[in-house]
């Protein structure tokens, strides 16, 4: 089939074979590639009982048509698993240029399976690929390892994605670092590549990916990326960074404060995309490959306590290290950032813990004694590079942190649930859905626990329409009523750009219209914006049933009772969503049972038909 | 007499790839009318075209107006006193 290399390529750990199969053609084209073909094979593969972290757990790396070739942002690459964080489904991509030299090696996916007994890199130059020593890069930090394993390998224009120490050590908040320092970062599947002794991937690819026409391919990516170029939000990303929303947060409360309890922070004035750009930002080439929006950021601290260089920090890391835990140094969040990444640990998992460890220490359920000595206090920088250090590390209480604050506030108890913000197991991203109500149904229903992107509403409530979808006006931020609709539109479209492994930046300028055309030149697979929407819808309810098989039901369907309540001062204060309505709405939309089950006449009418003995009997 | 009073605005995001906070003039007393026609008259060139309403005012479907609380600010009164009027198209970030 035209747009896919149609293989795949299978690596038992365990035994050390390698193969390469034929991926079905109807998985390609029910499931594009990226998230949605890792959940075809996963829900086979993976099996439901079991350690996160037994071997039979696998990691699934996969692209889609639109990589490959010159497509706006299509360098990135989806990792998919059973998370060690959260025990559910869990996608995760990074940008960079991966996915384009996996592409190009000639394979849409790696499913990697079993466990190695000693430290090894995967190589692939096309169709060489091998199983290599990583004793020289095992405990290494992530820029190490990179630059060691660039240079063993010495092919320039490949890419590499890495563990850090922290992934070794399965800290379950372990991430996967790629090409330079992008994150691959919630879930801890750097944690599952760490339990197989999987230290790094090494991928270079030189074959053309082809598509029927050439012409008319050229024609439509020069097209859509005009389109990205143009759009208004693109060149404000562009000039200022994701951080630039921390600037606004002041007006739109979006950017939780002191771990989702205050409305109003004077830090914003300090720790923003406009302060950086004034300050630490410096010049450098792009790092995302055939980006038309550049948001990436790097920066240089040459003097002081936080000397770095490197990407980031990104708005995720500005609020999780900064506004949650109160600290106002733009350095310090920097280096702190670069630190999380070093080791290859989530920002934002890492930063909601360190703001939940504080919490737990004004309230006396941690002292000192408990921290070896540090004072765990509200915008106590130092305090917060230690524990970054010790969650890394697996040393004393961040052995805790590192497990995700469901985990430590089951350890902890003493009401410590109350205050441990996450859904399903997955620390929730930095977006208030007091702010903008759409966020909550959205958080309480992505099929990897509470998170933002697989269903970046961000970008349209309040803001933008999908009339392919019968959103034909922005929504009042504040209304309940149509969030649940909205919810699962963009969930659905989401799942389409996971599937097709591009950046959901583009999401601002790249409707399910023009997503079709795409789709279309590249495979030749005829397209339209409903098949495009119906096959995100289809690949969303395969990943809910993957998780229905696990155990979750309408009862995991909730948001932490803090995030239900006021905020203190701020734009929001008093302000609160109607969610049992949001959800009401959200439920019915799907057909989804009043037990969390997709209903079996929504499962047929996807194609899901194999799924319906399995969760129904 | 006409009393003159001095504030500042920020605009974020309505000329996409700059945003600024700009210091302005106006006789007292003057309501958010009065100050958008000021503002679509300095910078309306740049403005995108979406964030300018038929009335020839801001599109309050997309621009949201806040005094340095972030309380809303709309039509009708006198925001004379407020020393910091914020205009901001909302991004949500990564
Ligand atoms: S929009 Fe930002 S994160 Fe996405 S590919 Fe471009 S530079 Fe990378």
């Amino acid at each position: 089939m035209k747009g896919y290399a149609g293989r795949l390529l299978r690596v038992d750990l365990s035994s050390g074979t390698i193969t390469k199969e034929k991926i079905p053609d109807e998985y390609l084209r029910d499931y594009i590639g990226g998230t949605g073909l890792a959940a075809r094979y996963l829900y086979d593969e993976i099996p439901v009982n079991g350690d996160v972290f037994d071997e039979n757990n696998k990691l699934f790396f996969s692209v889609g048509p639109l990589n490959g070739k010159q497509f706006p942002t299509s360098g990135r690459c989806n990792v998919s698993c059973r998370s060690p964080l959260t025990g559910i489904w869990l996608d995760s991509s990074w940008s960079g240029r991966f996915g384009y030299n996996l592409k190009r090696a000639g394979y849409d996916a790696i499913i990697i399976e079993g466990k190695s007994p000693r430290p090894v890199y995967l190589y692939i130059n096309n169709e060489q690929v091998e199983l290599k020593d990583a004793s020289a890069v095992w405990g290494k930090m992530t820029s190490e390892s990179l630059k060691g394993i660039y240079e063993e390998c010495g092919i320039s224009r490949a890419s590499c994605c890495t563990i850090g120490p922290a992934g070794e050590k399965m800290v379950k908040t372990g991430c996967i670092i790629g090409d330079t320092t992008k994150a691959a970062g919630r879930g801890g599947s750097g944690a599952l590549m760490g339990s197989k002794k999987l230290k790094a991937i090494y991928v270079y690819g030189s074959q053309n990916p082809e598509v029927p026409d050439e012409d008319v391919w050229r024609k439509v990516v020069k097209e859509i990326n005009t389109k990205i170029k143009e759009n208004k939000t693109s060149q404000g990303l562009k000039a200022y960074g994701t951080g630039v929303a921390m600037a606004m947060a002041d007006q739109t409360g979006d950017a939780p404060i002191k771990n989702w309890t205050l409305g109003k922070w004077d830090g914003f004035a300090k720790v923003n995309g406009i302060a950086m750009a004034k300050t630490i930002l410096k010049k450098h080439k792009p790092q995302c490959f055939a980006c038309p929006i550049r948001c990436a950021r790097y920066v240089e601290i040459d003097e002081g306590e936080y000397q770095m260089k490197g990407e980031g920090p990104e708005y995720e890391a500005m609020a999780a290290l900064g506004s949650m835990c109160l600290n106002d140094n733009l350095e310090s969040v920097a280096y702190a950032n670069f630190l999380c990444n070093e080791y290859g640990i989530d920002v934002i998992s890492t930063g909601s813990a360190i703001s939940f460890a504080m919490e737990a220490y004004e309230k006396g359920i941690l002292a000192k004694k408990d921290t070896d000595g540090i004072e765990l206090t509200w915008g106590n920088v130092e305090a917060i590079l230690a524990m970054i250090r010790k969650i890394a590390n697996r040393e004393g209480i961040g052995d805790l942190l590192g497990q995700g604050v469901r985990e430590a506030a089951d350890v902890l108890g003493q009401g410590t649930e109350d205050f441990a913000i996450h859904v399903k197991g997955l620390e929730l991203p930095m977006h208030d859905p007091r702010a903008f109500f759409a966020f909550g149904p959205t958080y309480a229903t992505s099929p990897r626990g509470g998170c933002h992107l697989r269903g970046y509403v961000g970008g349209f409530d309040g803001v933008g329409v999908m009339p392919e979808a019968g959103l034909n006006e922005p929504q009042d931020p504040h209304a309940s009523e149509g969030k649940g609709f909205l919810a699962k539109i963009v969930q659905d479209y989401c799942a389409v750009f996971q599937s097709s492994v591009i950046c959901f930046f583009t999401l601002y300028a790249v409707t399910p219209t023009d997503l079709a055309k795409a789709l279309t030149a590249a495979t030749g697979i005829s397209y339209d914006a409903q098949k495009v929407l119906k096959a995100g819808e289809r690949i969303f309810n395969l990943q809910r049933a993957f998780n229905n098989r696990l155990g979750l039901t309408s009862a995991d369907d909730v948001l932490p009772e803090r995030l239900l309540t006021s905020t203190i001062g701020g734009p929001n204060e008093g302000i609160l969503p109607n969610f049992e309505e949001q959800m009401k709405e959200y439920y019915e939309l799907r057909k989804w049972e009043d037990d969390g089950r997709p209903s079996k006449e929504k499962l047929r009418e996807l194609g899901l038909d194999f799924v319906i003995s399995d969760l129904y009997g | 007499m006409i009393c003159m009073v001095k504030f500042k605005v920020r605009l974020y995001g309505l000329i996409p790839d700059e945003f600024m906070i700009k210091e302005l003039t106006l006789p007292e007393p003057f309501n958010l009318e009065r100050l958008e026609k000021e503002i679509i008259k300095r910078f309306g060139d740049r403005i995108h075209t979406d964030y300018i309403s038929d009335q020839g005012l801001l599109n309050h479907q997309l621009v949201r107006v806040g005094d340095p609380s972030g309380k809303r600010l709309d039509y009708g009164y006198d925001i004379s006193e407020i020393e910091e009027i914020w205009f901001i198209v909302p991004i949500t970030g990564g």
